[in-house]
């Protein structure tokens, strides 16, 4: 953020009503702030090693330690092969289970030696190997970090190890109701067709083995695609040798395969409900939603303010309404899942058996109020300071930063997006908010899914002539 | 976040230890209000974090659950400050706010770009003075609602979410201030009145029971102002009581077997071991982590890794103000019979008191305590938080270093020695939670 547009937040703020009080006389109105900070975003500097992969590296010198994050573009769960859903995440977390000849515990106890906490992941887009250490012990974690990407063994027989557990993982799922409706929702928005609709399950992960993993990371784990974030008491100058060191050696295999052609989200029809029976459970969880838009949208910035008043704050309408106007849940909340393709939208709760029905109405009278009324202007200036004077926020850490920064390396993002996050926002309207709010959410083609005791609850909803109601098994969606 | 102070010819050696402090300076008012104050310019954001010295193990018998509930009405609002008005203010300047309830102590924060600081500072003054005059019997009800909503969401509709409860039914005798846990119960939370409301804040949130620590990117001597400005004029309330029970012991071994909706068998021990901040809590944390802090640890390794009859392990020393307890949780496989982890459990117990752990196993665990000190140093929220809780359980909010110190000092005959005085042949709790019609895979007293 520049200086000027600090100054012409501190006026907004300045709006408030001005504190008249002499010293020790407690004011009966709130203070009068001064101007907001300055923030200014990190902007990396770039290397890039001769088999293409990338490094970035922030310079935040407050501490001793060293986060590094290495992203690996095209190895998420998107590519799973549609019959092993599954693949991409098991392959990441094998890869830290032997490497360069080095046993699964030899490489845990070398890290813990080294106070250091490595882990791998894989998104929907991209694959992470995440690292947080002491800066001086950063050279030997880092040689460990390379072992696990370039080097890993997948011996046989923790691949069965991990997969068991893995399987085990999925059996239990079905005792947490949060679990069941993600699945459901997911599974039901978008169908088994789409990457965005499959979901692991015991079957397929019993399929998993050696041999499908060693493939999958042979290729999906290119230099082409990677970048390597640094964050912390980093200096390229030093560091570059070390990098070079580490992944130098990582072969260069040509262009990486073209991504696959883009996901096409499916078309909801009317919306229905589909319920799945919790015998017993103490709350109903409610997913409502339809596939949203994807990460390189346009209207980023307005659907940032959208869901901010419709369900990503506390003071949101969904919140306001659910919890704190009716009592009738812990929280409420909604979000754009925003992926390569577009990922789902998603307004949802847990709410008190006995008032599901209610909430349901709640539910779609807030989604359509946001598309019919006019947002009032003190309520769009509230969320649009929320997200624009909260920002400097996501960058405390080093670890906030280098997220960050993988968020815009995963979806190729120029780096200077940060450096313009703050004014964009301030410059959505009332309008644009109208605008992605009929665009984006859509109430009369929605999945509503609920979990939930169907003897307390089925006959409300159905009363209710709010949309066509299917039982739906729960085995459909934990399997 | 990051002021840690780093002596740079230290660092260059690879032995050498990393010291870590929290730079703070520290003032009272009139009233009793003690104020911490850390700053820290890495980053324009601030956080404003006040602890007062109340928390569940200070309600009522038939209150349970009070002291969360209370908090929750603290969000709604106060003399000048309208329904709903204290999150708009606080959103509509970029901050974030919280609070959370626990045995001891209840604590409020809000984390916010640093010009929005004095706005922090009068909301929670307004609250802490005026509470009362803006309470209404609807204010109460709803907050009722909405925490009955946190226990179904948090316990009753998680696995095994009711373990807790369960287990300090058991391991603390009625009376005792943590018999019961800090949600409470329902039938409890239901009799909670406006009277019960106005006496707990006129008893305990007073400027004398609190402590107000703003960290980040502010000046103390305007931290200072503001604090004289809008806090002085509370008066200060009465001495609070704070409860000083003697602990008993647990007076025998006990086995509980809940049958739950959940597909994994799951078993919890617990020991009783010593509050916080006494003589063996760092031993006792670093003997946790040996039993299951990493791939190689003992019963990881062993039940997890190795024999994959338990899904997951953990332990952990849980120290409050009053006492503590040692806690190992092993999650089984199906079908796993609980009596075969039970003795596992026992048996890895009992090799520990029997032998020392190895140097290397004690380097790894104090050498990822020392990388989780100066990560908890990244944010300004933590550090507000960790200077609050060094100064109420430590009597000194620059206790970091010394808290640092305690792990470096460990020995492996420390370990040892802890495992022998608190577990080995010491009465605790065995806690089943088995699939529901499966009594049969509970570890039992007579097997």
């Amino acid at each position: 953020m520049n200086r000027t547009r600090a100054v012409a937040l501190g006026a907004l703020i300045a709006a408030l009503p001005a504190a008249g009080a002499a010293q020790n006389q407690f004011p009966t109105t709130p203070p009068q702030l001064g101007a907001a900070p300055a923030v200014n975003p990190p902007v990396p500097v770039q290397r890039t090693l001769a088999n293409g992969m990338k490094v970035l590296y922030v310079r935040q010198p407050e501490l001793p330690v060293v986060s590094a994050v290495l992203v690996i573009r095209g190895a998420g769960t998107t590519e799973d092969p549609a019959a092993l859903p599954g693949l991409a995440s098991f392959t990441a977390s094998m890869l830290d289970e032997g490497a360069a000849g080095k046993s699964s515990l030899q490489i845990a106890d070398a890290l813990d030696l080294l106070g250091a906490n490595l882990s791998t992941s894989a998104g929907w887009d991209a694959a992470q190997v995440s690292l947080y250490v002491l800066k001086k012990n950063f050279p030997a974690a880092l040689g460990i970090m390379s072992d696990v990407v370039l080097r890993p063994d997948f011996p046989a027989n923790e691949v069965q190890r991990v997969r068991d557990e893995r399987v085990t993982n999925l059996t239990r799922a079905r005792d947490e109701p949060g679990a069941i409706a993600g699945n459901a929702f997911q599974a039901l928005v978008y169908g088994a067709q789409h990457p965005y609709g499959r979901f692991a399950t015991v079957e397929a992960t019993r399929t998993l083995d050696r041999d499908r993993v060693t493939a999958f990371h042979h290729a999906a784990y290119r230099p082409e695609n990677a970048t390597l974030i640094l964050v912390g008491d980093v200096d390229a100058a030093a560091m570059n040798a070390q990098v070079e060191q580490a992944f130098g050696g990582w072969r260069a295999m040509g262009a990486a395969p073209a991504m696959e052609g883009a996901l096409t989200a499916p078309q909801i029809g009317a919306t229905t409900i589909y319920l799945v029976d919790k015998p017993g459970a103490a709350q109903s969880e409610i997913r409502i939603g339809h596939p949203g838009v994807a990460r390189n949208t346009p209207d980023y910035f307005a659907l940032q303010v959208l869901n901010t008043l419709l369900g990503g704050a506390f003071t949101s309408r969904l919140n306001l309404n659910l919890r704190e106007t009716h009592g009738w849940t812990y929280g409420a909340r909604s979000g754009f899942s925003m992926r390569q393709a577009a990922g789902p939208f998603t307004a949802q709760a847990g709410v008190v058996t006995a008032k599901t029905d209610s909430a349901l109405v709640e539910f779609f009278s807030e989604l359509n109020r946001i598309r019919s009324e006019p947002i009032p202007a003190d309520e769009l200036e509230k969320a649009k300071r929320y997200v624009a004077l909260g920002f400097p926020q996501d960058f405390e850490t080093t670890q906030d930063v280098a997220g960050r920064l993988s968020e815009l390396v995963t979806y190729g993002i120029d780096p200077n997006f940060f450096g313009s996050y703050v004014s964009r926002i301030m410059a959505v309207t009332g309008d644009d908010v109208k605008r992605v709010a009929n665009q984006y959410v859509r109430p009369g083609n929605s999945v509503v899914v609920v979990v939930g005791d169907r003897s307390q609850i089925e006959a409300g909803i159905r009363a209710l002539n709010l949309a066509p109601v299917q039982v739906k098994d729960v085995g459909e969606f934990v399997r | 976040m990051k002021r840690l102070v780093v002596p740079l010819l230290l660092l260059a050696a690879p032995l050498a230890a990393q010291e870590v402090s929290i730079p703070h300076t520290t003032f009272t008012l009139n009233n009793g209000l003690k104020v911490i104050v850390a700053e820290d310019h890495s980053t324009p954001v601030a956080a404003v974090n006040i602890w007062y010295k109340v928390g569940s193990g200070y309600e009522r018998p038939g209150r349970t659950g009070f002291a969360h509930l209370f908090e929750h009405v603290m969000f709604m609002g106060s003399g000048h400050v309208g329904t709903g008005v204290f999150d708009q203010l606080l959103e509509g300047a970029g901050a974030s706010n919280n609070g959370s309830t626990t045995t001891d102590r209840t604590n409020y924060y809000e984390i916010l770009p640093s010009n929005a600081v004095p706005l922090a500072l009068w909301l929670e003054a307004d609250r802490m003075g005026t509470l009362l005059d803006s309470l209404t019997q609807s204010k109460l009800d709803l907050q009722r609602g909405v925490v009955q909503n946190e226990r179904r969401q948090r316990y009753e509709n998680q696995p095994y979410g009711l373990m807790w409860e369960i287990a300090y039914d058991a391991l603390y005798p009625a009376g005792h201030p943590y018999h019961w846990t800090t949600i409470g119960s329902m039938a409890d939370l239901n009799a909670a009145s406006l009277d019960d409301v106005k006496g707990f804040f006129r008893n305990y949130y007073t400027p004398n029971n609190a402590v107000l620590t703003v960290a980040g990117d502010v000046n103390a001597a305007d931290v200072r102002r503001w604090a004289e400005q809008y806090f002085s004029w509370i008066p200060r309330g009465p001495e609070v009581t704070r409860p000083t029970v003697n602990v008993p012991p647990i007076p025998a071994t006990r086995y509980i077997t809940k049958e739950d909706r959940v597909t994994l068998p799951q078993l919890t021990m617990v020991w009783r071991t010593g509050p916080r901040f006494s003589r063996d809590e760092a031993a006792l944390t670093a003997l946790a982590q040996i039993l299951t802090g990493g791939k190689s640890s003992r019963l990881y390794k062993r039940l997890v890794y190795e024999r994959q009859v338990a899904q997951s392990t953990s332990a952990f020393n849980d120290a409050n103000r009053l006492s503590g307890d040692f806690w190992v949780i092993i999650r089984g496989k199906p079908g796993t019979q609980l009596d075969s982890m039970e003795t596992a459990v026992l048996e890895e117990i009992q090799k520990v008191a029997a032998t020392p752990p190895t140097a290397d196993e004690l380097r790894r665990v104090v050498n990822g305590i020392e990388t989780q000190f100066v990560a908890s140093l990244e944010t300004v929220q933590n550090k507000a938080d960790q200077l609050n809780d060094y100064e109420y359980f430590a009597g000194d909010p620059g206790f970091v270093g010394r808290d640092l110190a305690r792990y470096r000092a460990l020995t492996p005959a420390d370990v040892q020695r802890v495992a022998r005085e608190y577990l080995q042949g010491k009465n605790h709790l065995v806690l089943s939670f088995v699939p529901q019609g499966k009594p049969e895979l509970a570890a039992t007293e007579n097997r």
